[in-house]
């Protein structure tokens, strides 16, 4: 009885012995993954300097400006060309005052005398009518 | 015979016990490293860490918005180990033809020297100079992977930034100053600077230098509340990815490391002191019909004005006679503390080197107080003036200069107080009269209310002063209703078709005009258009030749 108890705590020990080195194999291997993956993202990183680098150069606002100016005939932006709405009167005139059409609205209206009229050679007075309002 | 037999016996089993012994001994050991092993008892695990070894790598430098102005990228360097290199000629010879600036000579005198086992030949190579030496398949030569600085936006903010050496070390502008910090900080450092502000006063300074063919410029946008640069350009650039290449001219920082008699400029400050200590009244007159002559000086005004004129008019016409008659009324003593308290007295404290110290009068006297007060006599850096000129626009406060962005911890420089936010702001009123009645009408803009003071200071020689040689300096606020920022812009010696530039409010009030318009957006300054302005102004440009 006493040698099989021995011979099974034995065979316990064995396991677990042989359980713990696996363990341990598996967290050398771990280990060494976990190192080459701190060296691809030391690389990485070194290559995202790299890159930023090269984009904060090619974004050099000289050159920029420069590609504005020449291929999209862009200039810089004069003062009169901003606005806020405190501003907004004196820069495209005031408000139209209370009441008065919009020019949408004195379309409509004439096109509706137009409708109106149904006479031929009305429609080609819509823009004179537009205008004189 | 038993007694043999038994003899045999005994040591039969006498053997096996000892074997079985042995074998035991042998077990338990082996079980023990096994056991020692499994559990790793005393044994940390035996794994190569295969990353490159390398030094901290630099801290980068941002400007205020987040974009990159300095970094730090992987190069290799080149070393050589004499004592494996059999003949040094063929070596070098060899390395020239990958290199062609390399010094032959010299190189194969170094490799020549058996008593070392290292030297350098060649350092920040790029990844294909290193294939290439690799090509040459020469033994004894071999590559370290160091960091080196790089300025990817070239010359822009290139006397801020300032530069290193070949070992990292930082030599100049920020890079120096910010040494210890940059090398040992994980995060960026972030400058004050806005990079899109930088490159609209570096362009209009380039613009300038070819209109008026100046020796140098310098243009600075100070936020009058907090002391924060967003703009501090010096003309010529600087490009610090080649200092070697630079000229004397073009490394020195002209906007801290240069001083300049900056002349009517000064006139501002001395008004608000005298305004400030109660000698004068800003409805008082002061007459400037004739010329003031102080121990043989003769101090005369380059135009004709009123014979009399109160603090706003001799601001607006610049007048000489009128803004010594009011430095009288401060005396030596008090234009000499007022001018400390703006710091002018000192060299301008800023998170960058080579901060020049201004050269002040040897002593205060009755003539030097005369000069000082319209800017003569008297030369300081225009970083330390633009300071001083924003506490009228920071309700009367000097505000202490920064570079680099304290959002983080929240630090805010002290501010010492110069004159009254009353008198600040009477002040602001006087220079807005000076450009919209004043010298300083070209520096404006639609808009944009600037406020400021034109400076035409004749350049020092041995023995007096070149009439045909200036300074032009213009010091702008805006919005002048509430001032944001300090603009200045200086133009060393500015001519045209060789002949004198004339005053400032020729050009360097127009420079400051166009910077201004420009940045403004950027700052988030939104202009305010007021009817009756416009309608002067329209009939100003109509009325005009």
């Amino acid at each position: 009885m006493s040698r099989n108890a021995f011979l099974f705590g034995l065979f316990v020990a064995i396991i677990l012995v042989i359980g713990l080195y696996r363990a341990k194999d598996g967290a050398r291997d771990s280990s060494a993954d976990i190192a080459r993956l701190e060296q691809e993202i030391a690389d990485a990183y070194k290559q995202k300097r790299l890159l930023e680098a090269e984009l904060a150069h090619m974004g050099r606002r000289e050159w920029v400006a420069e590609y504005a100016r020449i291929e999209l005939g862009m200039q810089p932006a004069r003062a009169n060309q901003f606005a806020t709405e405190f501003n907004l009167d004196l820069l495209v005139g005031p408000v139209r005052p209370e009441g008065a059409r919009t020019p949408a609205a004195q379309i409509e209206a004439v096109v509706e005398t137009v409708k109106e009229d149904d006479t031929p050679g009305k429609a080609g007075e819509l823009v004179g009518a537009d205008e004189q309002e | 015979m038993n007694a043999p037999f038994g003899l045999l016996k005994v040591g039969r089993m006498s053997r096996s016990l000892m074997i079985v012994s042995a074998f035991a001994v042998l077990f338990v050991l082996i079980g023990m490293r096994s056991v020692s092993v499994a559990l790793g008892a005393g044994g940390a695990i035996d794994v190569v860490d295969t990353r490159e070894r390398e030094a901290h790598i630099r801290a980068d430098i941002h400007d205020r918005n987040g974009e990159l102005l300095a970094t730090s990228v992987s190069v290799y360097s080149l070393f050589a180990d004499p004592r494996a290199i059999w003949d040094a000629g063929e070596v070098a010879a060899a390395l020239g033809s990958v290199f062609p600036d390399l010094d032959t000579h010299e190189v194969t005198a170094r490799l020549e020297n058996r008593a070392r086992a290292f030297v350098w030949i060649k350092r920040g190579l790029t990844p294909r100079q290193r294939q290439a030496v690799f090509d040459l398949g020469v033994e004894g030569l071999g590559f370290r992977v160091e960091h080196q600085r790089a300025y990817p936006r070239g010359s822009q903010a290139g006397h801020v930034l300032g530069h290193t050496d070949v070992d990292g070390k930082g030599q100049m502008g920020v890079e120096l100053a910010l040494d210890k910090v940059l090398g040992m900080a994980e995060e960026p450092v972030r400058l004050t600077l806005d990079s899109g502000v930088q490159y609209i006063v570096e362009n209009e300074l380039e613009a300038a230098a070819a209109n008026y063919d100046v020796l140098g410029a310098v243009g600075i946008v100070l936020d009058v509340h907090n002391g924060e640069i967003r703009a501090l350009a010096s003309w010529p650039a600087f490009d610090p990815n080649r200092p070697a290449l630079a000229s004397d001219a073009a490394r020195l920082n002209r906007a801290v490391g240069g001083v300049y008699e900056l002349g009517s400029v000064f006139k501002p400050l001395t008004i608000a002191a005298a305004l400030g200590s109660g000698g004068i009244s800003s409805h008082e007159r002061f007459d400037v019909r004739s010329k003031l002559v102080i121990n043989g000086f003769e101090i005369t005004d380059t135009h004709e004005g009123a014979s009399r004129m109160t603090a706003a008019l001799v601001l607006a016409e610049s007048s000489n006679i009128g803004t010594v008659r009011i430095a009288e009324r401060l005396g030596p003593d008090g234009l000499a503390d007022a001018f400390g308290r703006l710091g002018l007295l000192d060299k301008a404290q800023i998170e960058m080197s080579g901060s020049a110290a201004p050269i002040l009068p040897s002593k205060w006297s009755a003539l030097s107080n005369a000069t000082a007060s319209y800017g003569h006599g008297i030369a300081v850096s225009p970083l330390a003036f633009a300071r001083a000129f924003a506490a009228l626009g920071n309700e009367g406060r000097v505000p202490g200069l920064t570079l680099v962005s304290r959002e983080r911890d929240g630090e805010r420089p002290e501010h010492e107080r110069f004159v009254s936010p009353e008198i600040a702001t009477e002040l602001v009123a006087m220079l807005r009269l000076a450009v919209t009645d004043g010298t300083g009408r070209r520096a404006d803009v639609p808009g944009y209310r600037v406020a400021g003071k034109t400076g035409t200071a004749e350049k020092p020689i041995a023995g007096g002063y070149a009439e045909d040689h200036n300074v032009n300096s213009f010091a702008a606020l805006f919005p002048s209703d509430r001032p944001e920022y300090v603009v200045l812009v200086v133009l060393d010696d500015p001519r045209r078709g060789g002949e004198p530039g004339g005053t400032a409010a020729l050009n360097a009030a127009p420079v400051a005009g166009r910077i201004i318009e420009r940045i403004a957006p950027l700052l988030e300054v939104a202009p305010v258009f007021d009817p009756a302005a416009r309608s002067k102004r329209a009939s100003r440009e109509r009325s005009a030749p």
